[in-house]
């Protein structure tokens, strides 16, 4: 479990395997909030965030409590509820002492929740077998390629604003195929971290 | 008793067009966009998904007067995730070619916003069986956009159709990047834009992604004041 | 009244999560088996298919770099399966190898993979995997994008160089395998 090996996955995570724009995970917010810079990072901020918490609760309830007692089949459930709850516990908490932090992240949580970014990280953190540190790097790097995308995406999406698009593609159409050109921008990346590291 | 049927009949049929989950009403992008790169893996998607928003909504509907109201999307998402548990279990072990081909993408169900959507919008509110057809109905329609995405995507990328080739590169050769994830969004957009088209020439809205398609939207303090943009 | 309030909403969804839950290890205990005999046919298929020319297969073990590694020696002595993987596009690319006691690789077969449908997923025709069925090379066996590969290279699929690579990582550590348990290089 070298540095390189946690660098490589880091990298993987947020350039050539970006959670969005390779594995269409997290398309609902990425669609719906990047129209602006601000929400795009407090979004993202948040992503980051229940990424990092939600790791770090369901990684060791798999390895420790799932896994030994044989209840794999219950990966799902439980991870959700987990989720669920984790959520709903950091949102009271910021509410109440960390008001600021909550002002600029606590209302996206909600939209979080049933999210298939966070599910979807926590996951792939098994089912690649991670160890607990590479999960927090993978979840970590997940996490700032999802913000990564969505503020190049918001900037791309403040152009549009002034642009002239014909009337069937106003709107969401045109949102997408601009969502296809930064998804190509980034198959750019596909060679680089295994060049890197290899 | 006419009357009754027909109604039952349009909430049926709602889903497949008028209405389409992905297409009109917007949910269900993640899965759409990773499963629809093969019209066969879109059917068996569409197939699971299904089998879950119909038991879903079901129970749902069934519960409906029994569970709180400050609990219900927990508990709405206790159920669904029985539920896909329940056919993951049923799929690896009497299909293991479909889990194979949708991967991750199976367990993932559970927050599929069509489910969720529909259970806050439609099975919590309404009798069992409009909420059976609803689920019914919303789900042939998934699997319709899945297959539709699916087969444009295969056509154009592998020159395939169903693992048949179509396009043996003869004329035009297959374009790769359709089933790469760029072609993903590309299709998918083009596919809403003309949807949009359709639906203005019949006087509809066009498709948006605000936050009535979004589940947690009576929870979400964002949406009160004014949305998610 | 403010412990009602609280206390039928969590209630009901505890009852809600339990019954679920017993409905899980329900559904749990009659697909188990299945899926586990499920699991067990393919593996056994898939030796066979890489090394035909096999009667039966022994499971055996072997240390190397500190590590337990097991694999499969033919009851006929014609040669071992061994299971390796490599990374691929979308995960572990699981690859299923069957060499000859003369150090021939009888087949390979791609047992487990997450990776594009129809493009990394193209390492599964048989018109790719067929030619890794060769005598070992001394340094392994490489990939060429040439089209036209030598002795020791295998072609890659077209624009699905990182799947190809996880197969050929993965056939080239069986080759490893294969090496140690029989004592030194061929």
């Amino acid at each position: 479990m070298s540095v390189t090996n946690l660098v490589s996955i880091l990298l993987a995570a947020i350039l050539t395997n970006n959670f969005i724009l390779s594995k269409f995970l997290g398309i609902c917010p990425f669609l719906g909030v990047s129209k602006k810079l601000d929400t795009a990072v407090g979004m993202s901020a948040a992503v980051i965030f229940v990424m990092l918490i939600a790791t770090a609760v369901t990684w060791p309830i798999q390895t420790y409590l799932l896994t030994p007692n044989d209840l794999d089949y219950l990966q799902t459930i439980v991870f959700i509820l987990v989720i669920a709850a984790l959520v709903q516990f950091v949102e009271i908490v910021l509410k109440k002492y960390m008001v600021g932090l909550y002002n600029a992240l606590g209302v996206y949580l909600p939209l979080i929740t049933t999210n298939c970014a966070v599910l979807g990280v926590t996951i792939l953190n098994i089912d690649e077998k991670y160890n607990f540190i590479e999960s927090m790097v993978n979840s970590l790097g997940g996490g700032l390629g999802f913000m990564l995308a969505m503020v190049l995406f918001a900037g791309v999406r403040g152009r549009l604003e002034t642009s002239d698009i014909p009337k069937s593609l106003q709107g969401l159409p045109i949102t997408l195929v601009s969502a296809s050109l930064v998804a190509i921008s980034f198959l750019g990346f596909q060679g680089l971290v295994d060049g890197l590291f290899k | 008793m006419a009357k009754k049927q027909k109604s039952l009949g349009e909430v049926f049929t709602a889903g497949f067009i008028k209405e389409n989950p992905v297409l009109r009403l917007v949910l269900g992008t993640c899965p759409t966009l990773a499963v629809s790169t093969m019209a066969l893996n879109g059917i068996g998607m569409g197939i699971a998904a299904t089998a879950v928003l119909v038991g879903s909504n079901a129970v749902i509907s069934l519960l409906r007067n029994v569970i709180p109201d400050k609990v219900r999307i927990p508990a709405y998402i206790t159920i669904i995730a029985g539920f896909v548990t329940i056919i993951q279990m049923l799929v690896k072990a009497y299909a293991p070619a479909i889990n194979e081909a949708l991967g991750i993408y199976l367990p993932l169900i559970v927050v599929n916003c069509i489910i969720l959507g529909r259970a806050e919008s439609f099975a919590g509110k309404n009798r069992v069986l409009p909420s059976i057809l609803d689920g019914l109905g919303m789900g042939i329609g998934f699997t319709i956009a899945l297959l539709l995405m699916g087969s444009i995507r295969e056509i154009l990328g592998s020159g395939t159709w169903f693992g048949l080739t179509v396009n043996s590169g003869s004329t035009i050769e297959p374009m790769l990047i359709f089933i790469l994830p760029p072609g993903g969004f590309f299709v998918f957009g083009l596919l809403i834009a003309l949807a949009n088209k359709i639906a203005e020439g019949k006087g509809k809205e066009p498709a948006t992604l605000g936050c009535g398609g979004c589940p947690m939207a009576k929870s979400c303090s964002k949406a009160a004041e004014g949305g998610c943009e | 009244m403010n412990l009602k309030k609280i206390l039928v909403p969590t209630l009901t969804l505890t009852v809600i999560t339990l019954v679920v839950t017993a409905l899980l290890v329900l559904t749990n205990g009659m697909t188990k088996d299945k899926i586990a005999a499920l699991e067990l046919q393919a593996e056994e298929e898939a030796k066979r298919e890489v090394l035909a020319a096999a009667d039966d297969f022994v499971e055996q073990t072997i240390m190397i770099d500190g590590q337990e590694i097991t694999y499969y020696e033919a009851g006929n002595g014609v040669g071992y399966v061994f299971s390796t993987s490599s990374k691929g596009y979308g995960g572990a690319v699981v690859v299923m190898s069957g060499i000859t006691s003369e150090g021939e690789i009888a087949g390979i077969k791609i047992t487990s993979q997450n990776e594009t449908p129809g493009l990394g997923q193209k390492a599964l025709k048989t018109s790719f995997t067929k030619q890794y069925k060769k005598i070992i090379p001394d340094g392994g066996i490489l990939v060429t994008k040439s089209g036209s590969p030598a002795d020791d290279e295998i072609d890659a699929i077209a624009g699905a160089t990182i799947t190809t690579n996880a197969v050929t990582n993965a056939v080239n550590e069986a080759i490893n395998i294969y090496h140690e348990v029989t004592g030194g290089g061929n």
